[in-house]
């Protein structure tokens, strides 16, 4: 390999590591490049929700959405995402039992997110009688934060595996990339829930 | 390399099988790559057998070879695999086995989700395919306009064998595209500057950001049809206020990126294989950079010129129409920069150098026959005509698969430690390129003469019938090629000749070290100072970094 022996002699020169980007390893442009993906999947969703708006021949409209519980269950999240940032800078720093702390109150705060949207939707269905085959306003209501849900749903997991690593003793500062990688993934989550209340109970309500 | 030790060939049987368990268990991104390639080329025996089963059909007015609904199942079959299963796992095998070699990486930035790709590609390929066994493949095209996909009119599951094979290897193609964005972003060789990568890398990194941007919201279209389908949700069904134009534009706002997405990398391996060719550093390798950077840009704002036809509005056709005329600026850019690369280079017609020479005649037609229709007047016209199937086969198979084929023959070597025999390669590239042309030349006068895509047969007085079998011979002369092809491909896999570490006296990365690379690809990282590492390796009285 005498060849790639001498390259490296050039590895002594000025331009040595001149593209290396700040602080960004693989993992974090990794899931800055899945969220981008994710605020798309979202944004086609939301453009589909709106295209569809007041377009009803009949059925339930926006009008039986209760806007104060859904202000609960956002902030519930948006609790949770400080939460998590708590978790995310203990582990960094070491401190394993604050992370620990940090991220069951995350998943107690994101339990109640779920309750509350669980009652949400129950008055949905019971009392209103939106279903997704209701009628449009159904269809893309349930499609748009179905999706939002499925994102809650698939980082309670992670919360939850974060437990287990947790409880089994095995915490240690070598989790702290993972773990801030989902705190990134749950603030994006809790900002697309933010984005879905303005957008769908406050603005065009 | 300064030792090589001669391996003796392995016999035995046993340590053949746990070589098999090896590779489908590998996370190394080389074999995932070759993975991609074999499974690809199965997929190409695939939709090559239905286009010729539908061009058999087409042979003369009102033949009867085909039932009308088994043709409608064989265009859709043959688009929707040449797309997912053939053009995008081809490249993206391409990527996987070159981009960690050409920037001095020890592999991908995630190797497991790098297998994770390459093995939801397979089962959503044959989760499409198993649909033959089920009733019948999909019959609403490549495209699945509504309301054709609806409860009422696809009846039985094959819409939805389509829906889920495409949402698994879709899953697979985002994962990839992630990883190359976090590979090609963090884990260059010391030295490797955006000025100074490859332009194959280039235009990976433009492909995986489309690939993000592009393949969310087919992800979003395809749920809301499931959800149409299975639960009675309204989206795309007009009886009940929903909207059939949303589909057409969320599945095209996916769709026209996505051509390039598969156009791209070709574009890439031609910009690394004809410098070498010519002897000449490529011209203007900023404003090909520059170029694909825009043209990626523009393509997200395009979409509606496959939606002419439709009656939109005169203000949405006029800013579509012009949005695509502009499109041809930078493409026009790259085409004048590899020409102006061959000009007066010492050029070497190898095999895959004429693959190249081909993929910049026939994609230039391709090309040109696209600017025409973005005219929206000629559009409605030639719209749904075979002047359109002649047009994309021109930019995708003149272009993409002549692209393919060049990178073939270049990096076989790479990958086998073999050369591809030179006579067959040229046997291979003559047939191709008459028999393509003797395929789809003919299509742009049957489409101008009337002759309706997607439709299982034709009207004898269109008199269209010569063109037709034109067609039709010229997919014998194509499958020629493909078999001489397969026979290269095993025969020198076999016994091909010794390639050594560099067989082309190239300039990039993955040539310094052995073919086949170890898993580990250099024992030294390399470090960078130019465009052409290799170059200066080579030739240390007159390096390139003096001159950058
Ligand atoms: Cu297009």
């Amino acid at each position: 390999m005498n060849h790639a022996a001498a390259l490296s002699a050039h590895a002594e020169s000025p331009h040595h590591d001149q593209h290396a980007l700040g602080g960004w390893t693989p993992l974090k442009v990794g899931m800055a490049s899945f969220l981008f993906s994710e605020a798309a999947l979202f944004a086609t969703l939301i453009v589909a929700y709106l295209k569809f708006l007041g377009q009803d021949d009949g059925g339930p409209t926006p009008e039986v959405l209760n806007v104060g519980r859904e202000l609960v269950a956002v902030i519930l999240l948006l609790v949770s995402s400080i939460t998590v940032q708590f978790a995310s800078r203990d582990l960094a720093r070491g401190r394993c039992t604050s992370c620990t702390v940090g991220v069951i109150l995350t998943f107690i705060l994101t339990v109640g997110f779920l309750i509350v949207t669980g009652l949400e939707w129950r008055e949905l269905i019971a009392v209103d009688g939106l279903t997704i085959n209701r009628n449009l306003f159904g269809s893309s209501f349930y499609t748009l934060f179905g999706f939002h849900l499925g994102h809650v749903l698939a980082g309670c997991v992670m919360l939850l595996i974060m437990m287990g690593i947790a409880f089994s003793g095995s915490l240690n500062a070598r989790s702290s990339p993972g773990m801030e990688a989902i705190a990134w993934y749950w603030h994006f989550v809790n900002g697309v829930s933010v984005t879905l209340f303005l957008v769908v109970y406050v603005i065009t309500r | 390399m300064a030792t090589t030790v001669a391996v003796p060939e392995m016999t035995d049987k046993s340590p053949r099988r746990s070589s098999l368990l090896e590779w489908v268990t590998t996370v190394d991104h080389k074999r995932i790559g070759i993975m991609y390639l074999l499974a690809a080329l199965f997929f190409l025996v695939c939709a090559g057998t239905e286009a010729a089963l539908m061009r058999i059909q087409l042979w003369k007015a009102r033949f009867d070879f085909l039932e009308p609904d088994t043709f409608n199942q064989l265009f859709t079959m043959h688009g929707t695999t040449m797309v997912f299963f053939v053009g995008m796992p081809i490249l993206v095998g391409f990527g996987n086995f070159l981009v960690p070699l050409m920037i001095g990486a020890r592999d991908m930035a995630f190797p497991r989700m790098n297998a994770f790709g390459l093995w939801m590609f397979i089962l959503g390929g044959l989760l499409t395919y198993y649909s033959f066994l089920q009733g019948g493949a999909p019959d609403v095209g490549w495209f699945a306009y509504a309301p054709l996909t609806s409860a009422t009119f696809s009846r039985g599951m094959s819409t939805d064998y389509w829906i889920l094979g495409l949402m698994t290897s879709g899953l697979g193609t985002l994962s990839g595209g992630i990883n190359f964005i976090a590979t090609i972003l963090t884990m260059r060789a010391p030295g490797m500057t955006f000025g100074r990568m490859p332009l194959f890398i280039w235009m990976m990194l433009v492909d995986a950001v489309l690939i993000v941007i592009a393949f969310p919201p087919l992800t979003a279209a395809q749920t809301m049809l499931l959800l149409d389908r299975q639960l009675g949700a309204h989206f795309f069904d007009p009886q009940q206020g929903g909207s059939a134009v949303l589909w057409q534009h969320l599945f095209w706002f996916f769709g026209h990126p996505e051509v390039y997405i598969l156009i791209l990398p070709a574009f890439g391996m031609i910009s690394e294989i004809i410098p070498v060719f010519a002897r000449k550093v490529i011209f203007g390798y900023e404003s090909v950079a520059a170029a694909t950077v825009l043209i990626a840009f523009i393509a997200c704002g395009v979409w509606a010129h496959h939606m002419f036809a439709l009656g939109l509005s005169r203000t949405i056709d006029i800013f579509f129409s012009g949005s695509t005329f502009l499109i041809a600026i930078p493409t026009g850019i790259k085409m004048f920069n590899w020409i102006a690369t061959l000009y007066g280079g010492k050029i070497r017609f190898q095999t895959p150098m004429i693959f190249c020479l081909g993929f910049l005649a026939m994609f230039l037609i391709g090309g040109l026959s696209g600017v025409m229709l973005a005219a929206v007047p000629f559009d409605w016209q030639a719209s749904d005509t075979y002047f359109v199937v002649a047009h994309f086969h021109y930019v995708l198979f003149g272009g993409t698969l002549f692209g393919i084929f060049g990178g073939f023959y270049y990096w076989f070597p790479k990958m086998s430690g073999r050369l591809m025999n030179e006579t067959l390669g040229k046997w291979n590239f003559w047939l191709l390129m008459i028999g393509f042309n003797l395929t789809f030349f003919p299509m742009h006068i049957s489409g101008l003469m009337g002759m309706p895509r997607r439709i299982y047969t034709y009207d004898p007085e269109l008199g269209v019938d010569i063109w037709n079998q034109l067609s039709t011979i010229g997919v014998l002369v194509q499958a020629a090629a493909f078999i001489v092809f397969a026979v290269n491909l095993i025969g020198s896999l076999r016994s091909g000749e010794r390639s050594g570490d560099d067989p082309w006296d190239a300039w990039t990365l993955e040539w310094l070290t052995t073919s086949p690379p170890p898993a580990y690809n250099f024992e030294v990282i390399p470090a960078v100072r130019s465009r052409r590492p290799l170059w200066d390796l080579k030739h240390p009285e007159d390096p390139d970094w003096e001159h950058e």
